[in-house]
């Protein structure tokens, strides 16, 4: 609910079917500049009238006119999103939604949810992916359901593969006979949704209020239920404008949220599992996204010790800690010999031997579309479970526990201890490998990561976020044990562009609870949509960044030099269309020109500790910072 | 047998082959590190290697990389992904140029003298 008193839903339908046409908002005249004043009388009443030339928008004054009489549509719909509780909506400010843009700053003061000034639409959806991984309730956007949802639709594609609820709400005017300017013909869309149907969970375009209501509710209700994706409501023009009449604000109301129970394992399936489980030689779980609450990290450390199995966590949550003696992710050793893998939520089921018996968790088996190919290659599976693996985890805990005899628990020990062996070289193993090139420039990614983890490993931390690729030195040297320590790998879709605006989202997040929220920063992906540092700085959002600089788009180097190889052609062209310098680009000036404060570039691996030192402080008083480090390519 | 030892397997056997073709007559003159680093960076190994050749997406190969003859022949046939280099790319002495500069890396530091890399 609203949290705020001066916004009760219930007093404001009465107050609409009172009031029937009584003024809500101010009349806008009297609040309007005397040149916007003057611009607007000739046109009140006298219908829509041409655009300025040239203009890339109608002047709001002109197209408006006399305020309306009654309360306006958005209020109501304010009032449904006060219901979901939303803390916050991003959006870049479009004129396809100014209506409820209006109610959210002036009827519900700015506050639950709170706007948030984003600067590309890309942004404003990854700010929200990053903000649900961080947070674990979905954040509010707003766009146009045009130009700005073609914007967004990258950052919705992503949430969608990471199986990330984003509510989206996107503005359009679908009444042309209504529409104004020519600007608002360019901006309206018959099926607005059309354009991200292929990879949004739900989407509807309400043409009442009541309908409104009720699909925005259902919306939200899809969206958190695993398998977890996006939705859309499109939210018309003049719906949001236009005063509600009487007799409709007293059949209005706000339908109750009742949140669905995910799908568990069948029972049957539970005690196959469980027994190829329990008479395995050599168990391992993979994890993907499996932790998708707090209870679920627990739940996979207590699967884990019954079996005494190795764990590989593929990190698209944070699902076990890194340094638990099960898990055995960096030499992932143990599956060259695993005889049962048991799969949860994972994106694509590792190859295995023949006579592997594979055992799959998974709600996106319960969810699936066909045009857009994130769901990989068919698993050849033993026993498949369209369940939510969380939600199954203490039934086949509970089912596991019943078979395991005194022979088995003698077995399991022997077999921890071995795991337990393994997991403590493959730390000094990693630390070894750590010191070479330790004193190199441009800045090996392991002393990237041994520096961020020195200032931090006494703080209250958070990872939010990781783009491009620093080898997996976070995770090697990093000892990650709570929940929030890492809000899961970098994204679904695997775009650049998700790092900077998630970071943000989930610092957002961090916020409120004290976290040192930091995010390892790619060059390639800083300059996707950069306005995001200025978003970050405005809503003075504190957030460590450092960067991993290696300037170029690194992966696709490779990729060039091996077609070049595999055609018999010239290898050293690869940096063509594929390197980010000539000149270099001075990431701390941008930031610094956004209102971040920013140091470097550095390439000196003794200034990096101090320059950290100096971000923390800044990050600790409130703000953003950011670090640019010349770094080696991985 | 595991795909890997199989892979490793065979870069032994072309290795010793490659050896075993040359006579002691034959050894390759000492390369010069520094034309090898230029070539390094101008061949693109780097991208893969590092800079110092410590390992990033490839596997470290400094500063104690494959003998001589085995570089060669893993260089002209490698296995996994890294793309081959023939000899109108690199020739041999180029090739023994950049095995100098992966030989001139210095070695790590102790663990025990950086205290980052304490548990």
């Amino acid at each position: 609910m609203s949290g705020n008193p001066a916004v009760d839903r219930r007093s404001f339908l009465k107050g609409a079917a009172v009031t029937g046409a009584a003024a809500l908002v101010p009349d806008a005249a009297a609040n309007a500049t005397p040149e916007a004043a003057s611009q607007a009388a000739p046109a009140q009443g006298t219908g829509p009238t041409m655009p300025p030339v040239g203009g890339r928008d109608i002047d709001p004054a002109v197209a408006i006119g006399a305020g309306p009489a009654g309360r306006p549509g958005s209020d109501f719909m304010l009032d449904v999103l006060k219901s979901l509780d939303f803390e916050y909506v991003a959006s870049n400010a479009g004129s396809s939604f100014r209506g409820i843009h209006e109610s959210i700053i002036n009827y519900g003061n700015n506050q639950l949810p709170e706007f948030l000034t984003c600067c590309h639409e890309e942004s404003s959806v990854a700010m929200a992916h990053g903000y649900y991984k961080a947070e674990g309730k979905p954040m509010a956007v707003l766009c146009h359901g045009t130009v700005g949802l073609q914007h967004a639709a990258m950052a919705v594609y992503n949430a969608y593969c990471d199986r990330v609820p984003v509510f989206i709400l996107a503005g359009n005017h679908l009444d042309a006979a209504e529409r104004g300017g020519s600007v608002e013909w360019q901006h309206s869309v018959q099926d607005a949704a059309a354009l991200v149907r292929d990879f949004v969970k739900w989407d509807d375009m309400p043409v009442s209020l009541g309908h409104f209501a009720e699909s925005a509710v259902r919306a939200y209700k899809i969206a958190i239920t695993p398998p977890m994706g996006p939705a859309v409501i499109v939210i018309d023009g003049h719906l949001q404008e236009n005063p509600i009449a009487p007799e409709e604000a007293s059949r209005l109301r706000v339908p109750r949220l009742t949140v669905a129970t995910p799908p568990q394992g069948d029972s049957g399936a539970v005690a196959e599992a469980a027994r190829l489980l329990v008479n395995a030689r050599n168990p391992v779980i993979v994890a993907d996204r499996a932790a998708r609450t707090p209870a679920g990290m627990p739940l996979l450390i207590e699967l884990a010790e019954t079996l005494q199995a190795s764990v590989i966590d593929q990190r698209g949550r944070m699902n076990f800690p890194s340094r638990h003696p099960l898990n055995q992710t960096v030499s992932r050793q143990p599956m060259a010999d695993a005889d049962v893998i048991l799969g949860l939520e994972l994106t694509s089921f590792p190859r295995a031997r023949a006579g592997v018996r594979l055992i799959s968790i998974e709600s996106t088996a319960l969810y699936i579309k066909s045009n857009y190919q994130d769901f990989q290659r068919y698993a050849e599976v033993d026993v498949a479970m369209a369940a939510d693996a969380e939600a199954t985890l203490p039934a086949l805990i509970d089912a596991c526990r019943r078979l395991i005899t005194v022979d088995r628990r003698r077995a399991f020990a022997e077999r921890r201890q071995r795991l337990e062996q393994a997991h403590l070289e493959g730390l000094a193993a990693a630390r070894a490998e750590a010191a070479y090139a330790w004193d190199a420039s441009p800045i090996s990614t392991a002393r990237l990561a041994a520096e961020i983890w020195a200032q931090i490993r006494n703080e209250d931390w958070s990872y939010v976020s990781e783009s491009g690729n620093t080898s997996d030195w976070v995770f090697r040297l990093w000892n990650f044990t709570e929940r929030y320590h890492h809000t899961g790998n970098s994204s679904g879709a695997t775009g650049v562009g998700y790092g900077a605006p998630a970071g943000v989202g989930g610092a957002l997040a961090n916020k409120k609870h004290g976290r040192i929220s930091v995010n390892i920063q790619s060059d390639g992906d800083f300059l996707y949509a950069p306005g995001v540092w200025w978003t970050a700085a405005h809503h003075r959002i504190p957030l460590l960044s450092v960067m991993h600089n290696n300037r170029a788009y690194h992966q696709e180097i490779m990729h060039i030099q091996r077609m070049a190889s595999w055609r018999n052609r010239d290898i050293t062209r690869a940096h063509i269309g594929t390197t980010i310098e000539n000149p270099n680009v001075d990431f701390a000036k941008i930031a610094q020109g956004m209102g971040v404060h920013a140091q470097g570039p550095i390439t000196n691996p003794n200034e990096l500790g101090p320059a950290i030192r100096r971000a923390i402080e800044v990050v600790k008083s409130g703000e953003p910072s950011l670090i640019d480090v010349v770094t080696q390519p991985r | 047998m595991k795909i890997w030892m199989l892979k490793l397997l065979a870069v032994l056997v072309l290795a010793a082959a490659g050896a075993a073709a040359q006579t002691p007559t034959q050894t390759p003159p000492a390369g010069d590190a520094a034309a090898g680093k230029k070539l390094f960076v101008s061949l693109g190994c780097w991208t893969c290697h590092g800079y110092e050749g410590q390992g990033g997406a490839g596997p470290r190969i400094a500063p104690r990389p494959l003998p001589r003859a085995a570089f060669t022949t893993y260089v002209r046939r490698p296995s996994e992904r890294m793309p081959n280099y023939p000899e109108r790319l690199v020739s041999d002495a180029e090739l023994g140029h950049i095995h100098a500069y992966l030989q001139s890396r210095p070695m790590p530091p102790p663990i025990a003298s950086i205290p980052l890399l304490q548990p």
